[in-house]
């Protein structure tokens, strides 16, 4: 099979898995909060919508093979790993705020912030990282050549 | 490129840890360089004056005078303080540990304390964010916190919203003689017998003539709180019935007949052509079920055969009830004559109990034959799924149906779904130091909700049924041994955390609620079932090292 041939399938398998992935995440999420969670905040809620919108849209259009798939991709990439790093980094705090109140946070509580945390990192945190860095390589492998210097005098 | 990411990782995850650590400093207790006392007069569950000094200096004259004027000094000593979170309100709430933690605000040259006894007596813990659907409430209702600071501070809330300093105190109450601390050690049959006694009397004393509990007491007002439930005033009929049997008391014995008749008279209703227990529209299984419990137990103890009458009715309808395959259809349809075949939790096994128990009096074949059905269904299809050896629910009266069928119809797999139930409870439930509560045999939920204690007693009512099967059934003594020290440390909880007299100061008839349990440490709205499943399960622990004695098998 000649290399261009290989290049292109394997982008192809690449954007269906990152397309995939996407509509995981954003059913995950959806589920996690709006199933999951017994209460309502705004702030958690409109973050989960937020990236429930854009991993829909990613998705959907890395399966459909839409010009502005990329940009969503990009889009649901950064404000996941943002919005991920955000909630690990509350969590963290949580526990050592409670910690600081209520003296060692009970197993139980430890578990279940360690849980969320496992749970949200590799959705929110690992997935858009790679998804990241194939959209960079992606840009570069498709990035036009530069163009040749220009001719001195004319 | 992926040099950069780790590199920005590491950098991420050590001022992570940096943050943490600073977080938990800043907001873990200070010793004081100097302790203050804060001295309060307490009378008919009012404060009525309150001092603050530092410990060692002489007490303030106005504490004096207002204590000869007759109430209770109580000293909560301040040994730690700490910053606290005001916003968002959630914060505020989780951020006083519920009967440990008070306030001190402080707004210009003015500084007062909200100690935990004025959070206790106005019942302002675990009132903070409710989350319905599991059942639980979680902090401090900050809104009533800000009226009691704006009310010593002589401002508005928005004031002490906006211009007040907080800070959160750590508070050691000093009171009048305390309790020796009961622990499954050291756990008396005299205590548990004594706690007994003072349940029911509390659940006698609330029985009106007519025969209705006062449902829901909040403790410190003596306030009866809205709403009626048929199967708690069942439940707690049943324990007064037993009690009754125990002591040959004639006043307990009178309460029960009073309760019952109320249940036979105007609670009794028509279910198509079969007698049931409830007003509703659409009718509750457990309502009757409970019934049945609570009149066959009135029967059982020879405190009135006359009950005995409805038995057949009422155990006529709940197999009305019943599927082929041994499930209950939890409702009936009063306006259309008609079963309905939805479950909820309680009821099936509620009924189970309840065939058990009513076949003891009635002798009808098909009650024993209808409750051993309904066991097979409860400890099979029933709890049956990947999994199920993991994790088990709150359902807690199909043990104790177990241990009544137990002579009738001996079920090995019944016994070991029990024994199973009970290992799981042993793995969720507390020991001493696990959190700020009193933890040792308690069910928590996580550091920051307060361990509900009916979940204990409901809890210990089928440990103990389980207890006496496994005996029966020849469990080995390594096993039985386990179970046995679970169960203590449960019921030394619960002794712990009764109200005999629990502290009186913040109560204004403290006479009228001595003997009752509360839902927690922290709530003292006292709910019938509350004390019933408690006193119940004691009797049982008691009535079973008794029967031990007999066997001269020692005290369980």
């Amino acid at each position: 099979m000649p290399d261009t041939t290989k290049e292109t399938l394997s982008k192809r398998v690449a954007t269906t898995a990152f397309g995939a992935i996407d509509l995981v995440s954003a059913i995950l999420v959806y589920i996690g909060v709006f199933e999951g969670l017994p209460a309502r905040y705004w702030l958690v809620d409109g973050g989960a919508a937020l990236l429930i919108v854009l991993f829909s849209a990613a998705g959907a259009g890395l399966l459909a093979g839409t010009p502005w798939a990329r940009r969503a991709a990009l889009a649901a990439s950064v404000a996941s790993l943002v919005l991920g790093l955000l909630l690990v980094t509350t969590l963290a705090l949580t526990a050592s705020y409670l910690s600081g109140v209520y003296g060692p946070v009970g197993r139980g509580g430890a578990l279940i912030l360690g849980l969320i945390a496992a749970l949200a990192l590799p959705y929110l945190v690992a997935i858009p990282l790679a998804q990241l860095a194939w959209l960079g390589r992606f840009r570069a492998a498709t990035a036009p050549a530069a163009s040749p210097a220009p001719a001195a005098g004319s | 490129m992926l040099r950069a990411a780790l590199r920005a990782v590491v950098v991420y995850l050590a001022l992570l840890a940096l943050a943490c650590v600073v977080v938990r400093w800043g907001t873990s207790l200070h010793e004081p360089v100097q302790r203050e006392v804060v001295a309060s007069v307490w009378r008919k569950g009012e404060l009525v004056e309150r001092a603050v000094y530092l410990e060692g200096q002489r007490h303030d004259p106005r504490i004096d005078r207002a204590l000869g004027e007759g109430g209770e000094l109580v000293l909560e000593t301040i040994v730690g303080d700490a910053p606290i979170l005001t916003w968002p309100d959630v914060a505020l709430g989780i951020s006083l540990v519920p009967g440990h933690d008070g306030l001190r605000a402080t707004l210009g040259d003015r500084t007062v304390h909200v100690t935990p006894d004025d959070l206790l007596s106005r019942q302002l813990y675990d009132h903070g964010l409710r989350v319905n659907s599991i059942g639980i409430a979680l902090g401090v209702d900050t809104d009533a916190l800000r009226a009691v600071l704006a009310e010593r501070l002589q401002t508005s809330a928005q004031t002490v919203i906006e211009q007040s300093q907080l800070r959160r105190i750590r508070v050691v109450r000093k009171a009048g003689a305390e309790r020796p601390r009961i622990t499954a050690q050291n756990l008396r049959r005299e205590d548990v017998r004594d706690a007994i006694v003072a349940g029911a009397k509390y659940l006698a004393r609330a029985v009106s003539a007519e025969g209705r509990f006062r449902y829901t007491v909040r403790a410190p007002t003596n306030e009866e709180l809205p709403g009626y439930d048929w199967p708690r005033h069942a439940g707690a009929t049943y324990f007064l019935a037993q009690v009754a049997g125990m002591t040959h008391d004639q006043a307990l014995a009178d309460a029960a007949r009073r309760a019952a008749t109320l249940m036979t008279a105007s609670g009794l209703s028509k279910c198509g052509e079969l007698p049931c227990v409830g007003e509703e529209k659409s009718i509750g299984l457990g309502s009757t079920a409970l019934a049945v419990v609570a009149l066959a137990e009135i029967v059982d103890r020879k405190i009135d055969a006359n009950f005995g009458f409805y038995l057949p009715g009422l155990t006529r309808f709940l197999r009305s009830q019943q599927r082929p395959d041994g499930e209950f259809m939890h409702y009936y349809d009063r306006e259309n004559n008609r079963p309905i075949d939805t479950q909820g939790l309680y009821y099936s096994s509620e009924a189970t109990l309840a065939l058990a128990k009513a076949y003891n009096i009635t002798k009808d074949p098909a009650d024993l034959e209808a409750a051993v059905r309904a066991l097979r269904y409860l400890v099979g299809p029933a709890w049956s799924f990947f999994g199920d050896r993991y994790y088990y629910g709150e359902e807690h009266w199909t043990c104790q149906a177990i241990s009544v069928l137990w002579p009738h119809a001996p079920d090995r797999k019944a016994l070991d779904f029990c024994l199973g139930w009970q290992a799981f409870g042993r793995a969720i439930q507390q020991r001493e130091g696990d959190s700020f509560f009193d933890a040792d045999g308690s069910i928590g939920v996580g550091p920051v909700v307060t361990p509900r204690l009916t979940p204990v007693a409901s809890r210990c009512e089928a440990a103990i049924a389980t207890l006496d099967v496994a005996r029966k059934a020849g469990v080995a003594a390594e096993e039985i041994a386990i179970v046995d020290e679970q169960l203590r440390r449960a019921l030394a909880l619960l002794l712990r955390q009764q109200l005999r007299p629990g502290p009186r100061h913040l109560f204004k008839e403290p006479e009228a609620v001595e003997g009752a349990m509360p839902g927690s440490e922290v709530d003292w709205e006292l709910r019938i079932d509350y004390t019933q499943h408690t006193g119940s399960a004691l009797v049982r622990w008691l009535e079973l090292a008794e029967s031990m004695d007999g066997a001269s098998a020692g005290q369980p």
